[in-house]
């Protein structure tokens, strides 16, 4: 007899909605009762019965729960925006290398995100503020589409006092006046910061964003393999057999998704 | 050693039709691999010969179900004891390479349950090769990983040898095999170990212009492994399952995201992916070509690209 036990790596484990915090129209962030440990940068496979499964990125760092920030865009995170709390996903993970902060240690730290991949920064900054004296000075430079398109906004006011905050949005709807910060892209806030040459660098987001971002960080001096970039793919079984995610001949769910840039630059499709 | 005279090999099948699962390919309107039935060890009716499509689907169902639940709970796998049976496969020796190349990557860490409990219970049967016009793996790089070989050591001679795997057997058959008169004599190309450059632009050109992206390739390559994991509910909305599908690196959607983004839009950059796979990505993680030279790909493909031929051309 062959058994569901947890030998079965594609076996998922249950776990309760602890809270739902809407973010935006289309993203929320599930709170989730779930305590394996893991690092930031790590995802989760979500497996939602008779719908399939998804990975969606840990947004935060903490012993005693995941935060999953997830967007309305496919058939399993549409349903799991159907979900309250104290309902019950499915999940099996963590997976993938994350990033590796012990590299890190005593170096400034500069993090870039936009939109949704500001979630697994979240996650890399709250690891920061836990272990606040092994790094140097934190710069976060996040853009977003529009100002409501904006996430984790509840957490600025705290990253505006520890942290050096740098926000942006791409663009604002004609009569909007709620928004008073900058318009434009990251790079054009990375161009106008003073930056450490020797930071390390960690980065989530649009292809674009990264690629110009990349050459606005080597503008200020910033060496390849210094950059930590996530990759994003299509990822079926999370373990490096279904193959979806081949890139260069790494998997992306197994030796990344976080890449050093200079190894990075050369996996190309 | 054992000798077996040729003349009894019918014999020999049925009494292991008698016993065990038997999968052979057997002439039927094609050849194709087949679950034995008594009598089916009729002369002539199991063939030496390599069927178009490999006996991929007995360890790879084209759809496999995983784990099933009802009412939220996870159950066990209703499939349960259905493979218990020993099942014994006659095959090509680039074959049986095929699913040492499917091990390699489904046994690798974390292992493939599902996949494990039918390789467990296959005991793999080398019978001799006919060199069929489409193969090609005279330096492919394939190895011993049979568990008995059927050797014929001649047309003249009465026998066959039938070799089980120990090292010392290993060690003589391999003398055999390339004193027999199995090397095919086709003129192909090179397709020894060897790093593939990164820059091949007009190849993948070339590629994308021939390819119109049908997926038989892959389909009936022993060693396309790849799949898609997804979910099946019944209409009570309380029970189903979760399982995999053989899914192809050819066709757009394998590297489709969430928000409609495809990776690798055009065909050449998908008939990069797939010859980088077989020839150059597969030997960096475990050390061997995934291609087992079989040639299946190039018969199957509508517009007649030649795997071979296409790694020849790259720099």
């Amino acid at each position: 007899m062959r058994s569901a036990a947890s030998a079965n790596p594609y076996v998922p484990e249950r776990h309760k909605i602890l809270k739902v915090t809407g973010e935006t129209h289309d993203t929320a962030t599930f709170r989730i009762d779930l305590k394996k440990k893991h690092m930031p940068g790590q995802f989760f496979e979500v497996s939602l019965f008779g719908i399939g499964e998804c990975p969606i990125s840990i947004a935060s760092y903490s012993e005693k729960y995941v935060d999953m920030c997830v967007r309305d865009v496919g058939n399993v995170t549409k349903a799991m925006h159907g979900r309250k709390k104290g309902n019950y996903i499915w999940a099996r993970g963590p997976y993938g290398n994350g990033y590796p902060m012990d590299e890190m240690y005593s170096k400034d730290i500069i993090l870039i995100g936009g939109g949704t991949g500001t979630a697994p920064l979240r996650g890399a900054l709250q690891y920061i503020d836990r272990h606040r004296n092994l790094f140097g000075k934190i710069i976060i430079f996040f853009g977003f589409r529009f100002p409501h398109d904006m996430l984790f906004k509840r957490d600025f006011r705290e990253w505006g006092k520890k942290f050096n905050l740098n926000l942006t949005v791409d663009k604002v709807e004609d009569g909007d006046k709620s928004w008073k910060g900058n318009v434009g892209l990251v790079t054009a806030l990375i161009d106008k910061a003073r930056i450490n040459p020797d930071s390390a660098v960690i980065m989530c987001g649009p292809p674009m964003m990264m690629k110009f971002a990349m050459q606005s960080l080597s503008n200020k001096g910033i060496k390849d393999e210094n950059v930590y970039i996530s990759f994003e793919r299509l990822m079926s079984c999370g373990i490096g057999k279904c193959g979806h995610c081949e890139l260069g001949g790494k998997y992306v769910c197994k030796h990344g998704p976080v890449f050093r840039y200079d190894k990075a630059k050369n996996m190309v499709d | 050693m054992h000798l077996l005279k040729k003349g009894d090999f019918g014999k020999f099948v049925e009494s292991l039709i008698s016993r065990h699962e038997v999968i052979a390919p057997v002439k039927t309107d094609i050849v194709r691999f087949k679950v034995l039935e008594k009598g089916d060890g009729a002369e002539g009716k199991v063939v030496f010969d390599s069927p178009l499509y490999s006996a991929k689907e007995f360890f790879l169902p084209i759809k496999e179900p995983f784990y099933y639940f009802k009412k939220g709970k996870i159950c066990e796998s209703m499939e349960d004891g259905k493979n218990a049976r020993k099942r014994i496969f006659f095959m090509n020796r680039c074959d049986i390479n095929g699913v040492h190349r499917n091990d390699l990557i489904l046994l690798d860490d974390p292992v493939d349950p599902y996949y494990r409990e039918k390789r467990d219970n296959a005991i793999l049967v080398e019978i001799p090769c006919v060199q069929s016009k489409r193969c090609s793996c005279v330096d492919i790089g394939l190895i011993d990983c049979y568990d008995l070989r059927i050797i014929d050591p001649g047309q003249d001679n009465p026998n066959y040898v039938l070799d089980a795997a120990t090292e010392k057997g290993r060690h003589m058959i391999k003398e055999m095999y390339l004193s027999a008169s199995y090397l095919p004599k086709q003129d192909i190309p090179s397709h020894q170990a060897r790093n593939i450059a990164a820059e091949n632009k007009e190849v993948w050109e070339d590629y994308g212009k021939d390819c119109f992206s049908c997926s038989a390739c892959t389909a009936v390559c022993p060693t396309c492994t790849c799949f898609t994991i997804d979910g099946f509910m019944k209409l009570n909305g309380e029970e189903g399952h979760l399982y995999r599908e053989l899914a192809s690196c050819q066709l757009p959607e394998f590297t489709k995201v969430a928000g409609g983004f495809v990776f690798r839009k055009d065909r050449g950059s998908r008939g990069k992916q797939r010859i980088h796979c077989k020839f150059q990505y597969f030997r960096e993680k475990y050390g061997h070509n995934r291609c087992v030279g079989c040639g299946r790909c190039n018969e199957a493909c509508p517009v007649s690209i030649n795997i071979f031929e296409y790694f020849g051309r790259l720099k």
